[in-house]
């Protein structure tokens, strides 16, 4: 009986891989749904609108990322979505806003952890909206040092983007929250 | 034997398969960085280099397709937000910066996708002593980009049945709507799918502590080194051009 309690003990500390196959299956969401976005806003030609995309793309992200960081909640595992989601990022689209995923996952994971986030869920907005607030900044890095586009390094440009991107994390963590108390209620989440 | 394209799940027909994926995923990482950070004629030798590239592995369209979709937006940039807000001066710095350097990194893409397979990736990273906690989900994530795209496209195609989605434009009608009738049930469907996954590769002894052999062996060989010579060649040759050209 002792012997069983100590397995258990150990396994709870550290991941299973069951729970990293669970982690890339919500990190491919967040990707899949901002593409999706991202897609269907520029087809239309909404995308040109400052603001439209970074809120609407942090809105979708935060609440992905809010339940994933519910339905694993470990030390680490909102860092390892980030870090898979940065390193994916930085391949297909550089290595600046990759860098800025990652530096925000480790701030939103600081956060979670300082202010215990995996339990509360008011930290776990908070981290949201920190993660997003330091990705907005490698966006910005990228777009300043790259020149892709000369309309994006305006500097009201620049304001509306930062705060479309914070404004749509807190309203996507907010929305997160309740979608999550709704799939616990429905038990599609225990 | 080789296992199925990153994306498409088709097998893999590449000329490039000789390469060693770690040779793959160096030149992606400097291509983009080159491309997104170096002088503008290093990102116009990049340009080329990609269609050729894509040219070699049969997907030059994919090269074209890219290429009009950002010649279009930068063209409607270029006019539309340059008449409203009246600060883009230089119409060819954006051209440059949206249309060369836009196809350029989306042609990257392209290759990668179809040049590499999810098990050569994991392969690479595993060989780089990547850690177990980083390589797993990337794996997962790459392998299941495919499935919810697919998964997005089943809903789509459900809504569109009950008549409530037609086309592109009722995201602007019915946003909460549409939020509520895409998001949330991919959201369910992904939680279901994980937990089904997992349980898969815990059966099939994912969590086994043994060291794991491959199937597949990988490693650098000598077309590895004539790639990475004629790169370095060409990109000598680029900048010694642009600083003479300066």
């Amino acid at each position: 009986m002792e012997e069983k309690i100590v397995v258990r003990k150990k396994e709870s500390a550290g991941y299973r891989p069951s729970d990293l196959v669970k982690l890339g299956v919500m990190t491919a969401l967040v990707i899949t749904v901002q593409v999706a976005i991202v897609s269907v806003f520029h087809i239309t030609g909404v995308a040109a609108i400052p603001g439209i995309m970074q809120f609407l793309t942090a809105f979708v992200s935060s609440v992905v990322l809010f339940i994933a960081t519910r339905k694993i909640p470990k030390a680490g595992a909102f860092f390892i979505i980030t870090m898979t989601y940065g390193i994916i990022t930085s391949i297909f689209m550089g290595p600046y806003i990759g860098i800025g995923i990652i530096a925000g996952g480790g701030a939103g994971e600081l956060v979670l952890k300082v202010f215990n986030g995996y339990t509360s869920k008011w930290a776990a907005v908070f981290a949201l909206v920190v993660f997003r607030f330091v990705f907005s900044f490698g966006d910005i890095i990228q777009m300043t040092v790259t020149r892709v586009t000369e309309v994006d390094i305006i500097w009201y440009f620049i304001t509306i983007r930062l705060a479309g991107s914070l404004a749509g994390a807190f309203a996507g963590a907010l929305f997160g929250k309740s979608l999550y108390e709704r799939l616990r209620k429905s038990g599609v989440v225990l | 034997l080789r296992h199925g394209d990153l994306l498409t799940g088709l097998d893999s027909y590449s000329k490039f398969k000789h390469l060693d994926p770690r040779t793959k995923i160096i030149f992606l990482f400097i291509a983009n960085f080159i491309v997104l950070a170096g002088r503008d004629i290093l990102s116009l030798s990049i340009f080329i280099v990609m269609a050729v590239l894509l040219l070699l592995s049969e997907k030059i369209k994919y090269f074209i397709a890219i290429l009009v979709i950002t010649f279009l937006w930068w063209f409607f940039i270029s006019y539309f937000l340059g008449s409203l807000t009246g600060e883009i001066v230089d119409p060819f710095r954006l051209f440059i910066g949206l249309v060369i350097k836009g196809t350029t990194i989306g042609s990257i893409t392209v290759w990668f996708m179809f040049s590499a397979t999810t098990y050569e990736i994991f392969n690479a990273m595993d060989r780089m002593k990547f850690p177990v906690s980083i390589t797993l989900p990337f794996l997962v994530t790459v392998r299941f980009i495919p499935t919810m795209a697919n998964e997005f496209i089943t809903i789509r195609d459900a809504l569109k049945l009950r008549g409530i989605y037609r086309s592109v434009f009722d995201v602007f009608k019915r946003p909460v709507m549409l939020f509520n009738c895409f998001i949330v049930p991919m959201i369910i469907r992904s939680m279901k799918m994980s937990e089904e996954i997992a349980i898969a590769a815990e059966t099939r002894g994912i969590g086994a502590s043994v060291r794991k052999t491959r199937y597949y062996e990988t490693g650098f060989c000598k077309y590895d080194f004539y790639f990475f010579f004629f790169w370095v060649i060409y990109l000598l040759l680029t900048f010694l051009t642009g600083v003479i050209y300066a």
